[in-house]
């Protein structure tokens, strides 16, 4: 396999999905705008879970039919069919009575006996897997378990020299390949595989770096950017167990895999499998939905026997991710977002999409901070939007230019932002249904507000995304080491929670000697100086 | 000065709406604590077409209260009760002036005006002094009164007529006598203020000017008048002059020097509350005037008292402002948000209010604000008035801990406030698990106190309040901190490496300084 160095982006999300609806929120944030897009009225609203946490949800309506969606998981996927995915033991008695394959087994609470379990163990047949119900990182996972003996041994050190008292028992299936399909109604969309946090080495980057680099490459990825890889100690473990230290240098094409789980917020990569998914895999994934009822969109987690190539379904998802579909690392990026609108507003299949997106930030913040429960979202205008970006060079910085662009652009409900730029030149997009009134835009860029001077524009076509509304940008600003004037509040919440941390932490307190024989040295030396 | 305001309304709480937002507030607030859904729109929405509003394209004053089975939509203080039409006849006095001629409700007598034949002919009929006004001008604008001679009204008619082109002009005999604003609500009068024009009262030794400003000062306490503070101008001086008056010059004790003609509270008008002083007769003629137009269910209404007619109704208001008589300058705040909420939603009636339960004005205006929102729903208010514990918190509490505390907070669904109080801080928190959060930030603050306990007023929700100086003096601790710690930190690094890669001979390092030394 080849490092990954660009991503394809589906051209109608790519700059589309600002920080709030990037990371968890990116099922709810790319559905939503597909519905919205097309001109169904969008509600954000609240709802508290069993814990009292907080939970976004939205509603789409259009013509007087309305759902309720959950992350990506809409009201056609009953309460039933969530509860059933919801626990896995339930999930695989209703599969097994489907006759779709699944590793047989099952869960042993707190009370059973060691005997009961092997017991258990040895009508199951060999190999089997005994896993902890809490695993944690692959602690106490006893995999490819081929005889009594072994398990017997197994089962006394999880439960009673680990104490993980609930354990699973199934049986081992042989294979390395999983498959996340998504399934909507009777169709197959799309698969993914998920591989565990890793990096490739050129010969000549040490494996600090690749981490650095790949964290920098992943913070483009709007799914992935608050989901790095964290070097810990399980990372560390890994490294070492591949052979190599953290400043080791890693061979030309080699790649090591840095964690066990290929969770996505673990640093994991998702790459898109839908063109090897076989129609033996895709009837399973199907027959698996079809199994639970009420279930009318799914995510099943399918394991592919390495030997015989059979596919046996662990897991059912109602509620899927689409992160690693629409945004994944490698590979074709899938709209299932699309997918999901057009199943549950068909009638709106046809419709245009407008290349606007909403200002999700402003939107769920009320909702966030608790000082509103619902917030509806405006409509965006009808119609395709032409867009333009002039380029203004000039005297036109700190001249108000902006202000005043943003303005003129306001009366004439154009959409779009002014930007400076760290050449000194303002961008400005302006995007309208009416192509006229784009173009002729170009004379109020060129007239500008009385102190700016206006000397050159360059035109071009714009066709990505913009947010309705106007705004006004600046290039990012990079503070420099030391200067801190100018932070926002939640800029300063920031550093001043880093600070905190590193005071506290173990380095800084057991470098407290270090540090303070240099101010004693410091001081002596001052005073040898006067 | 004598006044009492309603108890659940206090000060900081009113003051998050200011000017025009007050009304819609005060409304919107009395609703929501009955438990009514309470929704803000933007001007985009579609929802308003039907109803004439104005000045919308900033938040706050479009919103809807419904108890699910009905929804009742307002623009600042006018529910949708009212119907349009009468909100454009209410905006023109000519106009309102046939509806209440038509009903018998006495009005100044007098006619639009035209030319100057017209003007000269009216004049004749009508006896003087005169008032020549815009018909369709508010605020006080558009007015010119004591016009006692036929060129004296035709050059104001000219003037009006070049300040106001395309308006209509109307002419009305002055009526003489003191001014009130009256509040009516379906069939009773629920408030009555008199309207004083802006004036100041000597104390011997102050300069008109000086005195200007400390009634300023006592105005800037009133959440109503806040924003209509009294603005010295040519008017103001001119007035001044007809009294022999100057800025500068001091009046004796207890004398009242008047600065403006006009009444208005907008241009430092004072309102007093005389809703149990002034006759019954006056009560009824308002309720009266509202009758006289075609669904008219709460409004407010002007009238002179005049010793030879009685009440002689002015103009129609639909849009009043209701917050003159919630905060007057003197007497006593009447509730006229409860009489409109009643109106509406009268099976709310019996229902216990949460009398210190608030929103936030401006968190539930956000997503407007910015325009990335059409709608936005308040959080339901809690059912009872909250009983929290109050306690005082001694010793600092750094930004972390502080976000910790609001976290735990919102995790133990309290309601509440940490606030800054010199010396430490104190907070507050009403709900089940109160105690637990106390248990927690006295830890982390060390030492504190329970103060008391019992209601206070809470938004439903956890708030940290800082106060802007701490966070510029906080950024600059923290930036000479982190300047600090980021220079040891590379040094300490630069030792540790150095360490490192000479292997147990620490002989580099002591080289390195000496280096400096010389």
């Amino acid at each position: 396999m080849i490092q990954e160095t660009t991503y394809q982006w589906l051209s109608h999300l790519e700059g589309a999905v600002p920080k709030a609806g990037q990371g968890k929120r990116i099922s709810t944030y790319t559905v939503a705008l597909e519905g919205w897009r097309r001109g169904i009225r969008l509600r954000f609203y609240r709802e508290f879970d069993e814990e009292m946490k907080l939970k976004v949800r939205y509603s789409l309506k259009h013509n007087d039919k309305e759902h309720h969606f959950a992350l990506s998981k809409g009201d056609l996927v009953t309460d039933e069919a969530f509860d059933i995915c919801d626990d896995k033991d339930l999930t695989k008695k209703y599969l097994a009575e489907a006759g779709v394959p699944t590793p047989l087994g099952r869960k042993f609470p707190e009370d059973s006996s060691n005997e009961e379990i092997l017991a258990y163990g040895n009508e199951l047949g060999y190999p089997l897997v005994l896993k902890p119900v809490s695993a944690n990182g692959g602690k106490g996972v006893f995999a490819n378990v081929r005889e009594e003996q072994v398990l017997k041994e197994a089962i006394e050190y999880v439960r009673d020299e680990l104490g993980y008292k609930e354990v699973i028992i199934e049986t081992h299936i042989p294979g390395e390949k999983e498959f996340r399909v998504i399934v909507l109604g009777e169709i197959v969309l799309g698969a993914m595989h998920r591989i565990p946090a890793n990096v490739v080495g050129d010969g000549q980057r040490t494996i600090r770096k690749l981490i650095q680099d790949k964290n920098k490459f992943r913070q483009l990825n709007p799914h992935l950017t608050s989901r790095m890889i964290r070097i810990d100690k399980e990372v560390l473990y890994m490294i070492d167990q591949a052979g190599y230290e953290l400043d080791s240098v890693l061979e030309d094409g080699k790649r090591i895999y840095l964690r066990v789980q290929s969770n996505l917020s673990n640093g994991g990569d998702s790459v898109d499998v839908t063109e090897e998914l076989s129609p033996e895999l895709e009837r399973i994934a199907i027959e698996a939905t079809k199994a639970i009822p009420g279930l009318a969109q799914s995510g099943v987690d399918i394991i592919v026997d390495d030997e015989t190539g059979a596919g046996s379904v662990i897991e059912v998802n109602s509620r899927p991710g689409l992160g690693g579909h629409l945004f994944p690392m490698l590979g074709t990026p899938r709209d299932f977002a699309k997918a999901f609108i057009d199943y549950y507003f068909p009638e709106t299949a046809d419709y245009p999409r407008s290349n606007l997106y909403f200002d999700f930030d402003n939107v769920i913040a009320p909702i966030k901070s608790r000082s509103a429960t619902m917030v509806e979202v405006p409509k965006p205008p009808e119609g395709e939007l032409y867009g333009k970006l002039y380029t203004v060079r000039g005297n036109v910085q700190g001249v108000g230019y902006r202000a005043w662009i943003k303005r003129e652009a306001l009366k004439r409900e154009l959409h779009g932002y002014a930007r400076n730029e760290a050449d000194g030149s303002v961008s400005v997009v302006v995007c309208h249904p009416d192509k006229k009134k784009v173009e002729t835009f170009k004379k109020v860029v060129i007239e500008g507000p009385e102190k700016a001077v206006v000397e050159e524009i360059l035109e071009e076509e714009w066709t990505k995304p913009v947010r309705m509304g106007f705004a006004t940008k600046q290039a990012k600003k990079k503070y420099n080491k030391g200067n801190y004037r100018g932070l926002s509040k939640s800029e300063y919440k920031k550093v001043a929670r880093k600070y905190d941390q590193l005071v506290h932490s173990t380095t800084w307190k057991m470098t407290k000697p270090v540090r303070m024989t240099l101010d004693i040295i410091k001081k002596i030396i001052r005073k040898g100086k006067k | 000065m004598n006044r009492s305001w309603p108890p659940h309304l206090p000060e900081d709480i009113v003051r998050q709406a200011e000017g025009p937002l007050l009304c819609g507030y005060l409304i919107a607030l009395e609703g929501w604590r009955r438990g009514l859904d309470l929704h803000f729109h933007s001007n985009k929405s579609s929802l308003f077409e039907d109803i004439p509003v104005w000045y919308t394209h900033r938040p706050g004053r479009l919103f809807t209260l419904s108890d699910g089975d009905h929804s009742v939509r307002f623009f600042r203080s006018r529910g949708e009760g009212t119907a349009p039409e009468t909100v454009k006849s209410g905006a023109d006095k000519a106009v309102s002036k046939t509806f209440l001629d038509e009903a018998g409700v006495p009005v100044p007598r007098g006619a639009l005006i035209h030319g100057k034949e017209e003007l000269e002919k009216e004049a004749a009929r009508l006896s003087g002094p005169f008032v020549l006004k815009v018909s369709k001008g508010s605020f006080g604008k558009g007015v010119i009164t004591n016009l006692q001679t036929t060129p004296d009204l035709w050059k104001a008619f000219e003037e009006l007529k070049q300040e106001h082109p395309g308006e209509e002009i109307l002419l009305e005999e002055h009526v003489e006598g003191p001014e009130y604003r009256l509040y009516v609500v379906g069939k009773n009068t629920v408030g009555a203020v008199r309207r004083d024009p802006a004036s100041v009262t000597g104390d011997g030794k102050s300069t008109v000017r000086a005195l200007i400003e400390q009634k300023n000062r006592q105005r800037k306490k009133n959440p109503r008048l806040a924003t209509a503070l009294i603005t010295v101008d040519r008017a103001l001086e001119t007035e001044l002059q007809h009294q022999g008056l100057t800025l500068d010059s001091s009046p004796p004790e207890g004398k009242l020097v008047p600065l403006r003609k006009q009444s208005n509270v907008s241009l430092g008008g004072d309102p007093v509350d005389v809703l149990d002083d002034i006759p019954e007769q006056m009560k009824a003629t308002a309720v009266r005037t509202l009758k006289a137009f075609p669904d008219f269910p709460h409004g407010g209404v002007d009238i002179i008292h005049s010793p030879d007619r009685g009440p002689v109704v002015l103009e129609v208001n639909p849009t009043a402002q209701i917050a003159l008589m919630v905060f007057p300058m003197s007497g006593t705040g009447r509730d006229i948000p409860k009489a409109i909420i009643d109106y509406y939603f009268p099976e709310t009636i019996g229902k216990k209010r949460a009398s210190h339960a608030y929103f936030s004005l401006a968190g539930s205006l956000m997503a407007l604000e910015t325009g990335a929102a059409m709608r936005s729903r308040v959080p339901d208010c809690p059912a009872e008035t909250p009983h929290g514990i109050h306690w005082i918190l001694e010793g600092d509490l750094t930004v972390t801990e502080r976000e910790d505390i609001r976290t735990k907070a919102m995790e133990l669904h309290l309601m509440g406030w940490l606030k800054q109080k010199a010396p430490g801080w104190h907070l507050y928190a009403a709900g089940e698990k109160a105690g637990e959060l106390g248990g927690m930030a006295l830890k982390a603050a060390g030492s504190g106190a329970q103060l008391s306990t019992g209601p206070a007023f809470v938004t439903p929700s956890f708030t940290v309040f800082e106060s802007r100086e701490e966070i510029r003096r906080d950024s600059r601790e923290l930036r000479t901190l982190i300047e600090k710690t980021a220079k040891k930190r590379r040094r300490t690094e630069k030792v540790l490496t150095a360490l490192k890669s000479s292997a147990g001979l620490p002989g580099r390092l002591p080289l390195q300084l000496m280096k400096r030394r010389s």
